[in-house]
């Protein structure tokens, strides 16, 4: 029998993982984003944040992050402009109510249809970007579904992914795709990272706050 | 298209300190209030060639020179707006202009505001604030103080100084909610309907300030002291004291010839013996809108001033200041 793994190699493992993660991220589409939602908040555009299951908490997170951590260090001037954002996946009412007479598909572009406009930031979370088409059946097109109603009113589309990046990275403006370094550690690591550059993201954001008009 | 909305705004306490032949010696304090009436501005680019702006007039011209509405051509030159594309400017104001509301200054604050908007270069208020006092004051050469175009940027009840040097610091009267209702009920304003140019006026104090007329200066440090003696008045929350306080500045402003009409005086007379514990003519005075503060007699004041003609007009302070309205 194969001696099972002791909890610290196990950890080394993840670890180890994590630092090739981090080696190989696009460093450049990171950078696009910073600059796609910077520049929203400049002409304040509203951001429209999703994701399921796990990237649901992180879509609630970042959503209250962007509102609120980004002008922490401001001025009572710089202040006075703030990110103007709707989480989708905040309002279960809603969310159940869509699934409920729709189907699961249309929770995100349906609570997003009488806000969105041109020039407005869709951003997602999700873990294969909405891949496993015909496979994965309805996985995750509530998302590519919300992603096409903001390209057709001229918004941006902006997501966090992993694996393939499926039909997120193929749709996006912008869009980072953790790499794959274990593929029985997808999910784990992607979650994790996303969590990682969303931090990153609105830290930077903050600093450029700041710094606005100085 | 853009569309911004700026406040115009009222002088609390202070005002008249706020002119560079004044700071610049002795630097300045003032109170200033936004209030919800506004200048919007309408700016966007066209299919076509040539510019359009529409104000009180329409003008259709071909370049940024040909321009008569001062502000508006200072305005794009300063920002150096490409209009190779076209572009129109609509102004809609509450209130006309001259009618010491601080239409100028909100009209240069809200078409910046629109402007570094359709430019993607949005700026902070305090920026907002001092590009607008430069086109005014110092490429306008307008004989104006710094007050109109801060109040418009930042919006609310706010405390400004100015140091020797023209560097403004900005923060809120640190005023209870109780006190910001009971201002609102008992201020009333009020339109005598008569509309001038605050350049004549304030050229005159700008006149005195370089004759280094040693009266006028005495004046202003008065006023200075009385803004305040406002602010920890509307701190403490003592409004009464504040009414009070509105009538010794009129006492002093009065001393200023140019700043009032013996027309003026004598409404202000009708209405302290009808009610007002104090009141101020806005901006540089001369006409345009008159403030009164009542506490117990209000009916009767508003029946004395409708029977002299004056118009009333209601209000509640703005605390949102300059805003993006429209960005499609």
């Amino acid at each position: 029998m194969k001696k099972p793994l002791s909890h610290r190699t196990f950890i080394k493992q993840y670890f180890d993982e994590s630092k090739e993660i981090i080696k190989k991220i696009p460093v450049a589409d990171i950078d696009k984003i910073v600059t796609i939602l910077f520049e929203a908040w400049q002409q304040e555009a509203t951001i429209f944040v999703m994701g399921n299951g796990g990237s649901a908490s992180t879509a609630s997170h970042f959503s209250a992050d962007l509102t609120k951590y980004t002008v922490m260090g401001a001025s009572y001037e710089q202040r006075k402009k703030r990110f103007k954002v709707i989480c989708l996946t905040d309002n279960a009412v809603l969310t159940s109510s869509w699934t409920n007479d729709f189907g699961f598909d249309t929770i995100f572009s349906e609570q997003m249809e009488p806000w969105i406009k041109k020039n407005d930031v869709v951003f997602a979370f999700s873990v294969h970007g909405g891949s496993a088409r015909p496979e994965g059946g309805t996985w995750s097109q509530n998302i590519p579904k919300a992603f096409e109603l903001a390209k057709e009113r001229g918004a941006k589309l902006v997501g966090l992914s992993g694996d393939t990046g499926g039909v997120m990275k193929e749709m996006a403006d912008a869009c980072v795709v953790v790499p794959t370094v274990n593929k029985n550690h997808i999910t784990v690591h992607v979650e994790g990272f996303h969590v990682v550059i969303h931090h990153l993201i609105i830290h930077r954001l903050k600093q450029l706050i700041s710094q606005w008009g100085k | 298209m853009i569309i911004t909305r700026t406040p115009l705004r009222m002088p609390i306490g202070g005002g008249g300190t706020d002119l560079p032949g004044f700071y610049q010696k002795y630097g300045s304090f003032f109170i200033s209030a936004a209030i919800d009436y506004y200048m919007y501005i309408a700016v966007k680019r066209r299919p076509i060639k040539g510019i359009k702006v529409a104000y009180s007039q329409t003008e259709e011209v071909q370049t940024i020179e040909e321009i008569n509405h001062r502000i508006a051509k200072a305005t794009l030159q300063y920002l150096k707006v490409n209009v190779e594309r076209g572009l129109e400017i609509v102004s809609i104001g509450d209130f006309p202009a001259g009618t010491g509301m601080g239409t100028s200054g909100s009209y240069a604050v809200g078409l910046l505001n629109a402007l570094h908007h359709l430019e993607k270069n949005a700026v902070p208020v305090h920026v907002l604030a001092e590009e607008a006092c430069h086109i005014n004051m110092d490429i306008l050469k307008d004989p104006s103080g710094k007050q109109d175009e801060y109040i418009a940027s930042y919006g609310g009840i706010m405390c400004f100084e100015i140091n020797k040097q023209g560097k403004v610091k900005a923060y809120p009267l640190k005023i209870s909610f109780q006190t910001i209702n009971d201002l609102q009920n008992n201020i009333l304003m009020f339109y005598t309907g008569i509309s001038r140019s605050a350049n004549q006026v304030l050229a005159k104090q700008k006149e005195g300030m370089i004759a280094k007329d040693p009266k006028m200066i005495r004046n202003l440090q008065k006023i200075q002291a009385i803004g305040y003696e406002i602010k920890e008045a509307l701190e403490k929350g003592d409004i009464t004291l504040f009414g009070r306080l509105l009538d010794k500045h009129w006492r002093v402003k009065r001393e200023r010839e140019a700043a009032s009409t013996s027309q003026i005086n004598k409404w202000y007379d009708v209405a302290f013996q009808n009610g007002a514990l104090g009141g101020k003519i806005m901006g540089a005075g001369g006409g345009g809108f008159f403030a009164f503060y009542c506490e117990d007699k209000k009916d009767e004041l508003r029946k004395a001033l409708v029977q002299e003609g004056l118009d009333e007009v209601k209000f509640h302070f703005d605390f949102e200041g300059t805003k993006l309205l429209v960005n499609v």
